[in-house]
């Protein structure tokens, strides 16, 4: 740095500069500019502080003061003091213990939660289906055949009955007698059932419709559809056609066989 | 014994203490006023100034504008604001024209003039006017007057001021040295003459 610029640094302390004594007294020209620097600092140095008016100020400390007020200072909270007890390892095993089963009962009861419309709907289904169960559509009481036995061919009186029991009766077609059937149990049912499962059928459209759903009636009409034909051994389209009449008195009477001018017109579809 | 600035600013910042708030405003106001006024000229406007300068240091202080970062000196950080307040009245008045801080070593057109003056103790010291030297002060170039009310008014650093002025430090320490020189010249010239024509120049 210029030795000129040093006699700044020097005469006003601002920061070490180094050698610069010892080359004023050495250098003429350097030591008249440090006395020129140097007369008028010092009467710069003379001139007088000025202040700002008391008004200013006191405005300023005003505007500190309701700033202040406004400012919410954070205030740290003081550390806990730890417990002179440590922790034992059981208490740290209850502990675990009790927060899992606190979790184990959540997760239950949001669990019951989710599945309680589910199970209410099938309390509802059940509860429809089960006088049907307890009232099978055309099957006498006594020659109901269970479904674990219906893989043995039933004995000759109960294909009769059962026979007569699917017959058409008085000309009445199967979806009209099972409806006619229905409405025949319906006080029965209704005597059965409870308020609450009676004003849920009330509800139901079509209550008859859920008699089809009854696989087990459903298997056993089949079944016994197939035994029917396969005792029928006159029926195949090349068989010699033979008069109903004739058949009756031939076969001692099948269940069900009629001749067609005694049927009945009134067929419901 | 005197707290430094520091632990004052961390009192306020951190526990809202304004008796620390009001201590720095004290101990400072002479070094912030004297530059503000040195700069304007006018005492009324210098007390405007200095409002405002503190007011944007409330504000920056406690975040609601701008920021402030204990790294620099909190008085060379206040003196920026009040620099800026300065300049922008000045340029509002169209008194202030910016110069180029490419590295001009602080020379302008007072460097011509001879150096021919005789020793100005005794016309000062006969004179007893100090608003004298005043007058002489504000015929100096902007930018040596600016460096030379920093560095006596508000007792800055050279590094400090080349901070703030956005300048190299030799550019300052040139300026000071032509701001002093050319006072001396002005001073000297101006004893030649009546003291009420200096007053109107």
């Amino acid at each position: 740095m210029d030795n000129r610029l040093n006699i700044l640094r020097h005469l006003y302390r601002d920061e070490d500069s180094g050698q610069l004594s010892s080359l004023i007294e050495e250098d003429d020209a350097l030591r008249r500019e440090y006395q020129a620097l140097s007369e008028i600092k010092y009467h710069l140095d003379q001139r007088p502080r000025q202040r700002p008016d008391p008004l200013v100020l006191d405005a300023i400390f005003a505007a500190v003061a309701e700033t202040d007020r406004s400012r919410v200072v954070r205030k740290d909270r003081p550390a806990k003091r730890p417990s002179g007890r440590p922790r034992t390892r059981t208490a740290r095993l209850v502990s675990a213990m009790l927060a899992l089963v606190v979790a184990m009962g959540i997760g239950l009861g949001y669990f019951l939660r989710v599945e309680a419309p589910v199970s209410s709907n099938l309390v509802s289904s059940t509860t429809v289906a089960e006088p049907e169960a307890a009232a099978p559509l055309a099957v006498v009481p006594e020659q109901q055949t269970p479904v674990e036995d219906m893989a043995a061919p039933p004995s000759v009186s109960q294909e009769v009955a059962v026979t007569q029991s699917f017959a058409p009766d008085a000309g009445t077609p199967a979806p009209a007698r099972m409806r006619d059937a229905a409405v025949e149990r319906a006080p029965a049912l209704a005597e059965q059932r409870s308020p609450a499962s009676t004003a849920r059928e009330q509800r139901k459209p079509t209550p008859v419709a859920l008699e089809w759903d009854a696989s087990d009636e459903v298997r056993r009409l089949h079944q016994r559809i197939g035994l029917i034909e396969s005792r029928s051994t006159g029926t195949s389209w090349d068989a010699i056609p033979v008069r109903v009449d004739v058949l009756r008195q031939l076969d001692g009477g099948a269940a069900g066989v009629r001749p067609a001018t005694q049927m009945s017109t009134d067929w419901d579809f | 014994m005197q707290l430094p600035d520091e632990q004052l600013v961390a009192a306020y910042l951190d526990h809202g203490d304004q008796r620390a708030f009001r201590t720095l405003v004290e101990r400072h106001q002479e070094r912030i006023f004297g530059y503000l006024l040195g700069m304007v000229r006018d005492r009324e406007t210098a007390n405007d100034l200095f409002q405002e300068t503190f007011l944007r240091v409330i504000a920056a202080m406690q975040r609601q504008r701008g920021s402030y970062t204990m790294q620099d000196r909190w008085l060379a950080w206040v003196m920026r604001i009040a620099r800026n307040a300065a300049l922008d009245h000045l340029r509002s008045q169209k008194k202030w024209v910016d110069v180029s801080v490419e590295d001009d070593d602080g020379a302008s057109f007072w460097d011509l003039l001879p150096d021919d003056a005789p020793a100005i103790d005794e016309e000062l010291h006969r004179l007893e006017r100090m608003d004298w030297l005043e007058e002489c002060i504000q015929r100096l170039p902007p930018e040596q007057r600016e460096v030379l009310l920093l560095r006596h008014e508000a007792e800055l650093t050279f590094r400090e001021i080349a901070g703030l002025t956005n300048c190299s430090i030799n550019t300052a320490l040139g300026r000071m040295r032509y701001a002093l020189l050319n006072l001396r010249r002005i001073i000297a010239s101006s004893k030649k003459k009546p003291l009420a024509e200096i007053a109107e120049a």
